[in-house]
C-alpha cells in the first residue's frame, strides 16, 4: 500500500502586522486551499488546526474555531499543538487519518497573531516551567541563536558577513513574494550595519514575529488521481520525532545538554530530516529544494548541515558558492524563508509545505526552482518537537 | 555535557572561547529584607582575570549558609 498522501490545494494569507483576529487569517487561507484544490467545504471529512497560545480559548481549539468560521458541517477534529511545529503535527494527524482509511480528503489550517517583541513565556511567577526559568535567566530566543552562531564560528570559521550573506540570499528570494511580509532587498552592508540584538546576530539576521496563516487540503492518491487539478504533489514523509538521549545540543527551552559520559551523544536536529527521509525513502542527495527554519540567518547554515546538503563544517563554503541560491544547485528558502516572513508559529510549517508544492507543481513563478522533484522541510518545535517533510513531485 | 549560564560580571563575550576552561561562581541576582538571592555564573579559569577559586568556593559555602 502506498503511504503517500497527495497535496489537492494550498492557501495562505500574507504575513504581516495586521493586528486582526487569527481565525480571520486562517479561514482566508483555508478558502484559498480549496479554491486552489477545486474542493467544497462540505466535501471535507477531517479538519486539523494548529493551535495558538496567544488568542485565547478559540486558539486552544483552532480546529473546531476554523470549522465553525467555515461553517459547521459535521467534519471530524484535530487540533494539535507542537511550538514551531505544530503544522507538522496537524499535517501528520490528517496524513494518518487518510492513510487508515476513515477519510479520503482532509483540510490542515495553522493561523496565528502574535505581539509585538519576543516571544515570550506565559505570565506569572513558574520556576516549574522550563520555558518562565530561562526567560528568568535572561535566555531569550535570540540569546540562544546567538550562541549557536558563536560556536559556528569558533568550530568552524564562520563570519558575520556569511550570516549576513544568508538575509542578503533569503531577502532576494522573497523581494517578489506576494505572501512575504518583507520585501525588500538588503546587502550584506546594510545588515552588517543593523543593531546587534544578541551578538553576533544583529536585527537583520534575527526572523520577526508575525500574523500569518497557511492551509493544505490532503487527500488519498486515490481521490487525487481522479480529482486533482493540478500537478499531483506527494508528501511522501513525515518527521515528527523527539529528542533521543544524550541529547548534544543546547535545546531551547532547556538551560543544559545531557551527560555524554555514558550515553552517546546525538545530534536531535541532524535526526529530524532524517526520518522524514527514510520514512519517503530516499536521501539527502536526491532533494532538489529545502524550505528551512531560518530563525536567524546564522541558523540556516546549520540547517544545511542537519538536513544532510553537506557534512559538519561546510555549511559555509556551500553558500559561499553561491549553491544554496535561485539557480545554485540545491536552493534553500526560496520563498524568503523567516528572513522574509517572520514566525506565525502554528502556520509556519504549513507555510513551509505550501512553497515546496508551488516549487514541485512548476507554479512558483519567478522564484521558481528549475525541475524541481524533491523537496524537504525542516525545523522544530521547542520542548523537543522535530518537524521535516518530505514532497516529491 | 553543557550548561549555560551568565558569565561573572565584567567579563565580555570577546574574552570567551569554544572549549576553554571555568570555574562556576555565585553572584548575587538581588536581596531583599529576608534574603539574598544568588545565581550560578561562569568565569574564565585560565589566562584573563586572576582566578581566585578558594574565594569562588568561599563564596558558594557563604550563599548556602
Amino acid at each position: 500500500m502506498s503511504r503517500d498522501v497527495a497535496v489537492l490545494g494550498v492557501g495562505m494569507h500574507p504575513w504581516g502586522k495586521w493586528g486582526r483576529h487569527f481565525v480571520e487569517y486562517g479561514v482566508h487561507a483555508a478558502r484559498a486551499a480549496l479554491a486552489d484544490a477545486g474542493v467544497e467545504w462540505r466535501r471535507v471529512e477531517f479538519i486539523s488546526g494548529g493551535a495558538t497560545m496567544r488568542c485565547g480559548y478559540p486558539g486552544y481549539v483552532a480546529g473546531a474555531t476554523f470549522a465553525q468560521a467555515l461553517g459547521w458541517q459535521g467534519a471530524q477534529v484535530n487540533t494539535s499543538y507542537a511550538a514551531c511545529a505544530t503544522g507538522s503535527q496537524a499535517l501528520a494527524a490528517a496524513r494518518a487519518r487518510i492513510l487508515s482509511g476513515e477519510c479520503e480528503v482532509a483540510l490542515v489550517v495553522g493561523a496565528d497573531t502574535t505581539p509585538k517583541g519576543f516571544l515570550a513565556p506565559a505570565k506569572g511567577v513558574r520556576p516549574d516551567d522550563p520555558d518562565w526559568v530561562r526567560f528568568h535567566l535572561g535566555f531569550t530566543n535570540p540569546t540562544y541563536f546567538a550562541l549557536y552562531a558563536r560556536r559556528r564560528m569558533a568550530l568552524y570559521g564562520a563570519t558575520e558577513r556569511d550570516f549576513a550573506a544568508v538575509k542578503v540570499k533569503n531577502a532576494e528570494h522573497g523581494v517578489a513574494n506576494p505572501n512575504a511580509r518583507y520585501r525588500k532587498a538588503f546587502s550584506i552592508e546594510d545588515v552588517l550595519a543593523s543593531a546587534m540584538v544578541a551578538d553576533p546576530l544583529r536585527l537583520l539576521n534575527v526572523c520577526a514575529t508575525s500574523d500569518g496563516g497557511a492551509a493544505l487540503v490532503v487527500s488519498s492518491m486515490e481521490y487525487a488521481r481522479k480529482h486533482c487539478q493540478h500537478p499531483i504533489v506527494r508528501i511522501a514523509g513525515i518527521s515528527c520525532v523527539t529528542p533521543r538521549f544524550a541529547s548534544a545540543e543546547v535545546e531551547m527551552p532547556d538551560i543544559a545538554t545531557d551527560s555524554a559520559i555514558a550515553a552517546e551523544a546525538h545530534s536531535y536536529r541532524a535526526s529530524i530530516a532524517a526520518r522524514a527521509y527514510s520514512d519517503a525513502g530516499i536521501g539527502a542527495e536526491d532533494v532538489s529544494v529545502a524550505e528551512v527554519y531560518d530563525l536567524s540567518s546564522a541558523l540556516e547554515l546549520d540547517w544545511y548541515e542537519h538536513i544532510g546538503l553537506c557534512k559538519p563544517g561546510e555549511a559555509e563554503s556551500l553558500l559561499r558558492s553561491g549553491a544554496t541560491r535561485i539557480g545554485g544547485r540545491i536552493p534553500v528558502n526560496p520563498s524568503g524563508g523567516l528572513a522574509c516572513f517572520g514566525e506565525a508559529v502554528p502556520a509556519q510549517a504549513l507555510a513551509q509545505v505550501c512553497e515546496l508544492t508551488w516549487q514541485l507543481r512548476g507554479q512558483a513563478g519567478v522564484r521558481q526552482v528549475a525541475g524541481a522533484k524533491v523537496g524537504v522541510t525542516a525545523n522544530q518545535g521547542l520542548f523537543g518537537h522535530g518537524s521535516s517533510v518530505v514532497l516529491t513531485s | 555535557m553543557i550548561v549555560l549560564g551568565q558569565v561573572a560580571k565584567g567579563i565580555r563575550t570577546q574574552q570567551l572561547r569554544v572549549g576553554m576552561r571555568v570555574v562556576l561562581i555565585l553572584e548575587t541576582l538581588y536581596a531583599d529584607t529576608q534574603s539574598e538571592k544568588v545565581i550560578w555564573k561562569w568565569q574564565p579559569a585560565d589566562e584573563g582575570s586572576p582566578l581566585d577559586a578558594g574565594s569562588a568556593q568561599q563564596r558558594r559555602v557563604d550563599a548556602q549558609a
